[in-house]
């Protein structure tokens, strides 16, 4: 075994390294934090497609996005249906509604999911099974995942929708998050009611499901040939990557999440390097005596790299353990879906492995300047 | 005098070595930008949740009881606001129609939200000096104000340009500047005679009732006669209220609020850890001459208040190096996202507060962990 | 005393030159320095700082490269050595510094592993071997120290394990007692003369410390980039003894024996081999070190043996007095080990010393020729 020495020198004064990788910790901590919401707000953005069973979709050239879609002509559906491959298109309507609590007077805003009774556009085989109780007008399945604004409701009990009395037959967990504070799903009928009943010659998307062996980009392909202009077709991956997007490079939050992840990055990589710059200087010495010793220049080197590993890895340890509280906190406190899953643990233990490359490129040149010949 | 001298010295003991020197204000403004950062963010989405509330210009605003806040589309009927009218002390009193709506680009024909807002063009109560100027304009059927800090989704816009409101033709008549928010991207504004030409849309349903006070009424006295009036029909908030309801509403229910606080806090940290470590080492190289200070006769608070100055001189170059990189931050996300990003002289001073607040507590605990380990006693 | 086996040059310094700084700001630090070192042989380096002691010592480290000149460890040529074979060059010789240089941060066993670590010596003994070099130095307890925690001469001695581990061939020390005490500086010491004696290591020393002097074979003194004077402190020594025993060199003062001494050089020949032939110039004066040597005159009449001398006699002043060429022919008897004075110090010291003079007179007339 080779003496570690990155590692004795490391803990040598503990409580000095324990300031430094505090620091860097805090740094690490941040990314978590901001890293943490912008994948659930990006998670949280397509839940509704992720929650939809189809494989191809139908949308009007002027949608933004699930939220803000713009209805286009039903006839669309049937022209699609003629397509070989297809097996089914299902006519899917949201909009945004006003939920009232008739019993606390409570009033809250919530998305509004219209689908045929008949139509089992859901993966959750649930949420298809209960379709059926809506089929009757101005009945609805709720959300469980609602926020508490929406008051105590029961199965069984009324609502009003919109300004119209509903009965909910039935509920559903989906949790809506940062795009609205709870849902409800009704028929199309019942939406129409009340959404406006200019709704019925429209739809707001065409959930496209294939037949048995069909190749999706052949019939994508066929189906844009065949449709008009004023509709696009789109695979599932296409559009929840899209939702994405929109969220992260449009929206403000997702962008101050982004900017506050790289401001947090450079200033871990600059922490890092002070500490490592210093360790270095202070260390000017050693390491000429390992030169003069005839240790080459890369073994030199690697002590320095790793140090910087072990900074790196002493910092990300905490931040990771204090991360997994924080996100549980935040978890209760705002029902936020923040979840420290491996690919996040793994992508900030990759930022700070980042760090200690560009920190320890940048102070190795301290180490090459260590000149054996000034220790006589 | 004695001071100057003092402080000329914390200078030259830290800037005997630049690079060091410059190394630390460089460590120090990361913080600072962290901490701008956060900040921003913050102020970003509680300045721009605000940005109609506090342009509007009644000396009360009656709302229903149960709007939560400006977006809710919860109104009231028509006929209250006429009640309100009559009470002694109100010298007027108008309908603002609100409707979150769709404002077609005029370009690609994409649509985006936008805040359509119908307000009486004689007596408007909002503080938009285009409203004056382009009164006459705003009379033609189906012409509006478009905000010209819209974000850019909503196409590029000019006076004369026509697009569609919630399917509506309309005709850009003037440009005013707003801005978007978390809920819209824009404003567009109009007489409530136009408004009420939008679908869906009823004269009856009121958003927000704008009430101007006689000259001499006494705001409280007449807030409380119109409660008496209407009951609790109605819920009578001054301007100030309103923008203070739209804020709370954001941060409370948007977890962002949390994390940006918290971003706050690790700037913080971050920058205290650092100023402690560039300290710590500062003293401790230098304790040989704080040594010979105080052979020299200077009392410790002389070498106590030295390291302060350290921390002071340490804040104050991070802070400006931090305050032009914040400054560059700001600029670029006002362009990304559009919202104002405002580094205005308060908001500058307390992250400079914040900033010294760090050192210094860094410098304190520099100077304990000294005197704790240090065996000649200098302290 | 017996004398020293025959040794083998292990360091040659041959013709070195060196500068600092470029352009304006070149400076030459050392002029023309010639230097032989053997195996075994302790050098201490003296002169006042700046006379570029130190840096001939990094020259012949390999800490820096050699401009001007040529230095050679054993066979290999240090002058345009590729770094990382100056590299390996280094893991032959210990460094021992004036600051220690240990690593803060590692036990003293730890430290000494690091040499142990770049040689070929077989992992599970590294820990054995490091101990034990440590507890010849009288650390077998302060093995698991930090350096912070030992004292002053303690960390030296961990430098000195350091550098003595590997066993090298070539110890360079930069002021190895300047930091100890007495008696700490004292074992030190004895440490270098026992691994030059036992492994025959060369062993330079640049040092202020009068107290060691006495350690070296040769004290090498710089002045002003040049070596001024390189005295042989033991050899003198031995030739003084010697020389001592001779008749003629009885009434010398010590001072004026060891002048001589120091102009003497050795020389060895072989059993039978001829060391001054009659009828030859004659430009050297003979001291018999060791064995014999039979003189023998010829003649018409055939070779005559004239006188057998044996340790302690010595044969060649009559031809550099006369300046007249050789009257005898001097052969080895067995090995001989002799000490010679040239011709030129032959008789700067005749002229010098009355005595040595009379001496002579009086042993010209004994021989009677």
């Amino acid at each position: 075994m080779r003496t570690p020495i990155a590692w004795f020198n490391s803990i040598d004064q503990p409580r000095r390294t324990a300031t430094a990788v505090g620091g860097m910790c805090f740094a690490l901590l941040l990314i978590f934090m901001q890293a943490g919401f912008l994948g659930a707000a990006r998670v949280n953005v397509s839940i509704i497609y992720q929650a939809l069973d189809f494989d191809l979709l139908i949308h009007s050239r002027a949608y933004l996005t699930l939220q803000r879609s713009d209805p286009f002509d039903r006839l669309r559906l049937a022209q699609a249906a003629a397509v070989p491959g297809v097996a089914r298109v299902s006519r899917f309507l949201i909009d945004s509604f006003g939920w009232r609590n008739p019993r606390t007077g409570s009033t809250a805003g919530g998305m509004m999911l219209g689908v045929a009774s008949t139509a089992p556009v859901f993966l959750d085989p649930a949420i298809n099974a209960q379709l059926a109780t809506v089929r009757p007008t101005l009945t609805a399945l709720i959300d469980r995942k609602s926020r508490p604004s929406y008051g105590p409701w029961e199965v069984g009990g009324k609502a009003v929708a919109n300004g119209q009395p509903i009965t909910l037959t039935g509920s559903y967990e989906l949790g809506l998050g940062l795009i609205s504070e709870g849902s409800i799903i009704v028929s199309d009928d019942t939406y129409e009611r009340l959404q406006g009943p200019w709704n019925s010659g429209y739809a707001q998307l065409g959930l496209i499901k294939l037949a048995p062996g069909a190749d999706r980009e052949r019939v994508a392909a066929e189906l844009r040939a065949r449709l008009p202009r004023d509709v696009v077709v789109v695979t599932k991956p296409e559009i929840i990557q899209r939702e994405q997007h929109y969220f992260l490079s449009v929206k403000p939050v997702g962008i101050m999440f982004q900017v506050g992840m790289i401001v947090a990055f450079a200033a871990g990589a600059a922490i890092l390097y002070q500490i490592l710059s210093s360790e270095m200087s202070n260390r000017i010495a050693e390491f000429a005596t390992l030169k003069a010793l005839g240790y080459p220049i890369t073994s030199i080197y690697g002590i320095g790299i790793q140090q910087g590993l072990i900074y790196a890895l002493l910092a990300y340890l905490p931040a990771l353990g204090l991360a997994a509280v924080l996100y549980r906190v935040g978890r209760d406190l705002s029902g936020f879906p923040l979840h420290l899953d491996a690919g996040r643990a793994a992508f900030v233990l990759a930022l700070a492995l980042a760090m200690c490359a560009f920190a320890a490129f940048l102070s190795l040149w301290k180490i090459r300047r260590a000149d054996p010949a000034s220790l006589f | 005098m004695w001071f100057l001298r003092q402080f000329l010295l914390a200078w030259r003991m830290l800037s005997d070595r630049p690079a060091r020197l410059t190394l630390s204000f460089v460590g120090v403004a990361f913080a600072v930008v962290i901490m701008f950062a956060e900040l921003g963010f913050l102020n970003g989405v509680t300045d721009s949740s605000i940005n109609l509330a506090v342009r509007l210009g009644s000396d009360l605003v009656v709302v229903h009881p149960q709007q939560e806040h400006l977006k809710s589309g919860v109104e009231f009927p028509l006929f209250h606001l006429q009640q309100v009218r009559d009470v002694p002390g109100v010298a007027a009193a108008r309908p603002l129609y609100t409707s979150g709506n769709y404002w077609a680009n005029p370009q690609d024909g994409s649509r985006n939200r936008v805040l359509v807002i119908g307000v009486d063009l004689d007596d408007p109560m909002l503080r938009i000096p285009e409203l004056a100027t382009l009164r006459e304009e705003l009379r033609a059927p189906d012409t509006v104000l478009f905000d010209r800090r819209a974000r850019l989704e909503l196409g590029v816009v000019q006076p004369g340009t026509r697009s569609r409101v919630a399917g509506h033709p309309v005709r850009v008549a003037g440009l005013f500047s707003l801005g978007p928010n978390f809920a819209y991207e824009g404003h567009v504004l109009m007489s409530s005679r136009n408004f009420l030409r939008l679908p869906n849309q009823r004269a009856e349903d009121v958003d927000l009732g704008m009430v101007r006070l006689q000259p001499g009424a006494d705001p409280e006295t007449v807030r409380r006669r119109i409660q008496e009036r209407v009951g609790a029909r109605l819920e009578v908030l001054t301007a100030a209220e309103v923008a203070l309801r739209e804020r709370t509403i954001t941060t409370r229910k948007a977890p962002v609020g949390i994390v940006f606080g918290l971003g706050l806090l690790v700037g913080f940290a971050i920058g205290t850890v650092v100023c402690y470590q560039i300290l710590f080492n500062e003293v401790n190289d230098h304790l040989p001459q704080f040594a010979m200070l105080k052979a020299l006769g200077h009392p410790p608070r002389f070498l106590i208040v030295l390291v302060l100055f350290d921390a002071l001189i340490l804040s104050l170059g991070g802070f400006l190096a931090g305050w032009l990189v914040g400054r560059g931050l700001y600029a670029f996300l006002e362009r990304q996202t559009a919202l104002e990003m405002d580094l205005s002289t308060p908001r500058a001073l307390l992250v400079l507060a914040l900033t010294s607040g760090m050192c210094l507590l860094a410098g304190w605990l520099a100077l304990k962990r000294v005197a704790a380990s240090d065996p000649a006693d200098l302290f | 005393m017996p004398l020293p086996p025959p040794r083998e040059v292990a360091i040659t310094v041959t013709g070195v030159n060196h500068h600092y700084g470029r352009g304006e700001a070149r400076k030459q630090a050392l002029f023309d320095n010639h230097l032989a070192i053997h195996r075994g042989e302790i050098v201490i380096m003296t002169g006042p700082s700046g006379s570029g002691k130190t840096t001939l010592l990094t020259l012949i480290g390999t800490l820096r490269g050699v401009q001007e000149g040529s230095i050679r460890i054993d066979q290999t040529e240090l002058a345009g050595l590729a770094p990382p074979d100056q590299v390996r060059m280094r893991r032959n010789i210990g460094f021992i510094f004036q600051q220690h240089n240990l690593l803060d941060a590692i036990s003293a066993r730890q430290n000494v592993r690091l040499a142990l670590e770049l040689s070929a010596a077989p992992r599970r003994e590294h820990n054995q071997r490091a101990d034990a070099i440590l507890g010849t130095l009288g650390l077998a307890d302060r093995v698991h120290y930090k350096p912070r925690n030992l004292s002053g001469g303690q960390r030296q001695r961990v430098a000195i394990a350091r550098a003595l581990v590997n066993q090298p061939r070539i110890i360079l020390a930069d002021e190895p007692t300047a930091a100890l005490d007495k008696d700490s500086g004292a074992i030190v010491v004895s440490l270098l003369r026992r691994l030059a004696d036992e492994q025959g290591s060369s062993v330079m020393i640049v040092t202020h410390d009068n107290r060691i002097l006495n350690v070296a074979d040769r004290i090498v003194n710089m002045v002003d980039g040049r070596i001024v004077s390189d005295i042989r402190v033991k050899e003198t020594m031995v030739i003084c003894a010697i020389l001592k025993r001779c008749e003629i060199f009885k009434e010398m003062s010590p001072s004026d024996l060891t002048d001589v001494a120091q102009k003497m050089r050795e020389e060895r020949f072989a059993n039978g081999a001829t060391i001054i032939r009659q009828g030859d110039i004659g430009d050297k004066f003979y001291v018999i070190a060791q064995g014999r040597v039979h003189i023998q005159v010829e003649s018409a009449t055939g070779t005559r043996a004239v006188a057998s001398l044996a340790e302690g006699g010595f044969f060649g002043e009559v031809a550099l007095l006369r300046d007249q060429p050789r009257n005898a022919t001097a052969q080895a008897d067995g090995e001989v080990l002799a000490y010679t004075l040239s011709k030129a110090d032959f008789l700067a010291a005749v002229r010098a010393h009355r005595s040595f003079e009379a001496q002579l007179s009086a042993q010209l007339f004994h021989r009677g020729g």
